[in-house]
């Protein structure tokens, strides 16, 4: 029964199946799976399913995203069980936080930084757009992440990240956490001069520079 | 000055009269029930007044289609983008095609070291030039920005060097607050003698991006508003990317990006009624392996074809993406990617396309791809004309004359139609194998060079009167302790 409502899971996902991920997560309350579990060997199993097949060039992005909004769904339907459940959640690889900064409304390639790292099992807090300075530092010393994203898509703006990198090292938070930045009028070049300490030019490499940050901390 | 429509014998269509309607039936659709959000009080005030529906904390307003039709109404039609040599002058008058350079990218390959590196204004001064001395370039757009300066008076500092180095109408893209506008104003107004001489012959024109699906920044919104209190010519441009910010399909990312041009067009025309405003459209595909926007895509050129229809049919001239590609250098895909996305819009007749020069999806600029572009706007302006079919090409009494193994070669006929009806390359190598290797086997990407060193060297566009380039070094001096750091 239980290996049967995990395949539920599993499968609405791979099959880019929202409405039947819901259902599922809801059938699996419903028969006193372990939401933990039903999470981990049922969803997320299905969300690495789809994200390997993106990572060799066989799936596109809009399938991962709709894998990424079933499990999302289906695991908002399953959380407020997850105190009562025995088995511990496995632990993300890391916290990120990201946002556009100030004076920047462009959302698309910071969203989907967001859903990358969350399909790497990240647990990602991203601030919005348009996001000023002193809420990155306020939400930093609140989060306490390991990382921070920072993008940004006008050469004027992207001025803004050394403001936040300065205003880090002011409030004695920049040993603390890695800080990288993407975006298109960033660059290699940029980061190393406003003192990042990555830049990644499109979500893959974002997800593979975030692993490699995180490794270090 | 441009491709002349009246020559055009190719007939090409993308969108009949009952798509146009269907999609400003869904358009206005949109707008009255989901609508349109923008992070500006301002707009937002101007909006309600007008008899919308706004809710201040989305921010979100919705739009009535009686507010847009008397946008459409009051729009300036016969819109001229005046230059400061008048023989340069642009007529959008839907009988011509007119080319950009592209803008606004980032990076450069350095012309000495072949270096890819930041853009600097010197990069700005030379493009100028070069877009001045071609012929198949009829508006500069700065094509970078002068990141060797600071940021609050960086696009100053584009505006000042494409002034003082290109006669032609200058139009740009990165205007975010009215007090920046009010100095491009001022700096253009300088050039060409006061506030009321620009508003009468607008030497420059600014262009304002949306933020797809249905926003646009408050911030950029009220600086096209600055100008067009000026009677500056304002281009609002939409560029949803089908599948990520716009519907995958591309009639659905059309109409998403005709409500975003369509609001922006009602809040200039309810502010500034009269307003000469152009329609703007840079609809590509999302590359869902890639995971970044294609450019150069076939869906490009034909949503830039769609939108100059559309605009048409508003009775609105039009600006539309074209001759893009994701290539990160000058080469086989850059040249396929920019015919792609190129040659539909010039057979539609979209008043002006942009743009030339840039490549890495408009963010890298290659000197020597602006003159490969201008090359390949020539062969599909020449496929644009078609065929004429007349007794004087028939060539009746010519083909008698010479009559059967002859030939045509000393035939005055010949002298006489050749410029007419052959593409004369400037970068095409068409010699034989030897000659080629002879002459060094080079590339076009080397012949482009070589001729960017001689235009360079030889060029020069009428300098600004000098009183004129102290006074906008003046102004720029003035913005550098009143513009906000960045």
């Amino acid at each position: 029964m239980k290996e049967e409502i995990l395949n539920k899971l599993m499968n609405a996902v791979v099959s880019y199946d929202v409405d039947g991920a819901v259902k599922a997560a809801k059938e699996s309350l419903e028969a006193g799976v372990d939401p933990v579990e039903a999470i981990e060997a049922g969803l997320a199993k299905g969300v690495k399913i789809v994200g390997d097949r993106f990572a060799a060039g066989e799936a596109f992005l809009t399938e991962l995203a709709i894998a990424a909004e079933a499990m999302k769904q289906a695991t908002a339907i399953l959380e407020p069980a997850i105190s009562k459940s025995s088995k511990v959640p496995k632990k993300a690889l890391g916290k990120v936080i990201i946002g556009t900064v100030e004076g920047d409304i462009h959302d698309i390639g910071k969203s989907i930084v967001s859903t990358m790292l969350m399909v790497a099992g990240f647990e990602v807090i991203d601030l919005g757009v348009d996001v000023p300075v002193e809420k990155f530092v306020e939400k930093t010393k609140e989060i306490k992440p390991d990382i921070i994203g920072m993008s940004a898509l006008m050469t004027t703006t992207m001025l803004k990240m050394a403001d936040i990198i300065k205003a880090l090292e002011r409030e004695g938070l920049k040993n603390k956490v890695k800080v990288m930045v993407g975006g298109a009028p960033t660059s290699e070049k940029w980061a190393e001069e406003i003192g990042a300490d990555g830049y990644a030019g499109d979500a893959m490499e974002a997800v593979e520079l975030a692993k490699k940050l995180t490794a270090t901390l | 000055m441009g491709f002349a429509r009246e020559t055009q014998r190719i007939t090409f269509s993308v969108l009949c009269k009952e798509d146009l309607d269907a999609i400003r039936w869904a358009t206005l659709d949109i707008l009255e029930t989901t609508g349109f959000k923008i992070n500006s009080e301002k707009c937002l005030k101007i909006l309600e007044e007008a008899g919308c529906k706004v809710d201040y904390k989305s921010q979100i307003a919705l739009i009535p289609s009686y507010i847009v039709e008397e946008a459409l109404r009051k729009n300036q039609k016969n819109i001229r983008l005046c230059a400061r040599n008048p023989k340069y002058d642009v007529n959008l008058d839907h009988r011509h095609v007119y080319i950009t350079t592209d803008g606004n990218g980032t990076q450069t390959f350095d012309l000495k070291t072949g270096e890819k590196r930041a853009s600097t204004k010197d990069d700005i001064v030379k493009s100028a030039i070069i877009s001045d001395a071609l012929d198949a370039v009829h508006i500069y757009w700065p094509m970078v920005s002068a990141q060797d300066y600071p940021g609050n008076i960086q696009h100053l500092h584009d505006l000042e060097a494409s002034l003082t180095n290109t006669e032609k109408h200058i139009t740009f893209e990165t205007t975010m607050s009215p007090k920046e506008a009010k100095y491009q104003i001022e700096m253009a107004a300088t050039v060409v003698g006061s506030e009321k001489e620009l508003r009468r012959r607008p030497i420059i024109s600014s262009l304002h991006c949306t933020s797809a699906p249905l926003q646009m920044d408050g911030r950029c919104m009220e600086a096209a508003l600055e100008f067009a209190k000026a009677g500056i010519p304002t281009m609002f441009f939409g560029m949803p990317q089908l599948g990520a910010t716009g519907p995958a399909t591309l009639a659905g990312s059309i109409v998403v990006n005709n409500a975003e041009v369509l609001s922006c067009l009602a809040i200039t025309q309810l502010e500034c009624p009269g307003s000469p405003v152009i329609y703007g459209a840079g609809i590509a595909a999302f590359d869902m392996k890639a995971v970044k926007r294609a450019g150069g895509g076939p869906e490009h050129g034909l949503t830039s074809a769609a939108a100059g229809e559309l605009a048409r049919y508003y009775s609105m001239p039009s600006i539309v993406g074209g001759f893009v590609s994701t290539a990160k250098m000058p080469g086989a895909q850059a040249s396929y990617e920019k015919f792609t996305s190129g040659f539909p819009p010039v057979f539609s007749g979209c008043d002006m396309i942009a743009g030339i020069g840039l490549l890495d999806d408009c963010t890298t600029l290659a000197f020597e791809e602006i003159l490969i572009d201008a090359e390949i706007v020539k062969i599909i302006f020449r496929i644009a004309q078609g065929i004429e079919v007349d007794d004087d090409t028939l060539s009746i009494d010519v083909i008698r004359r010479v009559g059967p193994g002859g030939n045509f070669l000393a035939e005055r006929h010949t002298l006489d139609y050749l410029r007419k009806e052959h593409f004369i390359p400037e970068l095409t190598d068409r010699r034989s194998y030897e000659a080629w290797l002879k002459d060094g086997a080079k590339d076009i990407v080397k012949k482009a060079k070589e001729r960017i060193k001689i235009i360079l060297e030889k060029h020069q566009p009428e300098p600004l009167e000098k009183d004129a380039q102290r006074e906008i070094q003046e102004i720029i001096a003035r913005a550098k302790n009143d513009l906000p750091e960045h």
